[in-house]
């Protein structure tokens, strides 16, 4: 069984873990309570509401003193501290475990190689995050009870977007395929791009598209993402786009009856709220679910910290 | 058939320096840029699109009077894997050595993504770039997952300030 410490990105972990990670963080759902008494520092270099509570929250859940930041506002980071020196200065405050979110792509994994305790990545640019991919599959295995087969398509923002990255790593241990819909200028590409030479180097089941309407009616899971405005230098041509990728009820008029829509959140236009009340919406389940999922992640990571 | 001036001129001996044999034609000239010599300090003598045996056509580069540093060494190999490069003192091959493709590169060239951590403006300062070698001509940065081919690095080298640090012959 693995021994869990670090968690930087999706591709380093196998099916087996994602199985025990998912099963624990069912019996947490389902009122399993653990006291782990452990202290837990958030260094969040970029700010994000969503992210930063969800992980508080788990942390706290298990009976962990949280502290840290959510923003470098008012810290000694707008002196231009180091990451390396904020984090020894937590580090000397006993923390047990670090979750980062940073600007720059590869913070965690400089951390985790400078500090002896386990580092979480909680987003690094638009290169991964690995904890948001694992509440996303743990929302796919809770409803379908298998993953195996299933035909997935990952829309919107995946040239720039950490988020679809993540999710098609953790799901290149299962026999799935993938449909990577994008406008051609946010589309995966190989040129210098990892993914796209990872998911040849496993010999992925996978497909590029720009056109998608009809596509809806074969998938199981479709998981969207926004598509940035800053992405498009000319308002018009992101105005277009915008409008042929958002997905409203009328799309979803011939999907299988056991469809699933999935969003890292937070939207904006491309998923439509008449979409909120239909069977086919998992998005809010998905965040629920970031809740456990962490909480999963911290238990197996801290039972191993004494 | 080699006429005897061209013999003469490929095969002049030099006292002390390198001579880096069997490059790519084209090559040679990313080479010399890469060795970032200071203008005029140093004599060279660039070959280019010879014939050769091994490649069929080449490049040779002779510089008299330096010595090439094992950073430079693992460039030069991930650009060539099949070229040789000789040490020459007192008009002898002190020693040659046959290039192999590395399997990291750290320290020595930079990330040219700039939103890796590795080109933060304060984190640079502490961390060492590292690049791990793929099969199929490319390299990917450990920390951010760019990709590069053999052909960015050569491009990136020739425009100069690739180079982790800066060594002027």
């Amino acid at each position: 069984m693995k021994v869990w410490k670090n968690v930087l990105s999706a591709r380093d972990f196998s099916k087996d873990d994602y199985l025990q990670l998912f099963s624990l963080a069912r019996k947490l759902k389902q009122g399993k309570s653990l006291v782990l008494n452990k202290n837990v520092a958030l260094l969040f270099f970029e700010p994000s509401t969503r992210t930063f509570n969800s992980f508080k929250i788990a942390a706290e859940k298990l009976g962990c003193n949280v502290f840290g930041f959510s923003s470098k506002e008012g810290t000694s980071l707008l002196k231009k501290e180091s990451l390396i020196d904020t984090a020894r200065m937590f580090l000397n405050y006993g923390a047990d475990c670090f979750v980062l979110r940073h600007k720059k792509a590869g913070a965690s994994l400089y951390l985790a190689e400078k500090i002896d305790k386990p580092v979480i990545n909680a987003g690094d640019d638009s290169h991964e995050h690995p904890t948001q991919a694992m509440l996303d599959l743990f929302t796919i295995w809770e409803k379908f009870g298998k993953i195996d087969g299933l035909k997935i398509g990952i829309l919107g923002d995946l040239r720039y977007g950490r988020t679809p990255s993540s999710l098609a790593y953790a799901l290149l241990n299962w026999k799935v395929k993938l449909y990577f819909i994008a406008p051609e200028t946010l589309q995966i590409d190989k040129r210098n791009d990892d993914m796209e030479y990872f998911l040849e180097e496993k010999k992925a089941n996978f497909e590029k598209t720009s056109e998608f309407k009809q596509l809806l009616n074969e998938l199981d899971v479709l998981y969207v993402t926004r598509i940035q405005r800053e992405r498009f230098p000319d308002l018009t041509e992101y105005e277009k786009v915008k409008k042929s990728y958002a997905i409203t009820k009328q799309d979803l008029e011939k999907v299988k009856n056991n469809f699933m829509v999935l969003h890292p959140l937070p939207r904006v236009d491309e998923l439509d709220p008449s979409i909120d009340e239909s069977p086919y919406a998992y998005y809010f389940e998905q965040a629920k679910n970031g809740l456990y999922v962490r909480m999963a992640l911290f238990t197996l990571i801290l039972k191993n910290e004494n | 058939m080699k006429t005897r001036t061209e013999k003469k001129f490929l095969v002049r001996k030099i006292k002390e320096g390198i001579v880096i044999d069997h490059l790519p034609v084209g090559l040679g000239f990313t080479i010399l840029k890469i060795l970032d010599l200071v203008p005029a300090k140093y004599t060279v003598v660039l070959a280019h699109n010879v014939e050769s045996k091994k490649l069929g056509r080449k490049d040779i580069l002779k510089v008299q009077n330096v010595w090439l540093e094992e950073n430079k060494l693992k460039i030069i190999a991930l650009l060539a894997p099949k070229a040789t490069v000789n040490y020459i003192k007192n008009w002898k091959v002190e020693r040659k050595i046959r290039m192999k493709i590395p399997k990291k590169i750290e320290g020595i060239i930079k990330c040219p993504n700039a939103l890796c951590i590795t080109n933060d403006e304060i984190e640079k300062k502490f961390i060492k770039t590292k690049f791990e070698v793929l099969k199929s001509n490319l390299i990917r940065c450990k920390y951010c997952g760019y990709l590069m081919s053999r052909e960015e690095i050569a491009s990136n080298l020739s425009k100069g300030n690739f180079f982790v640090y800066s060594q002027k012959f």
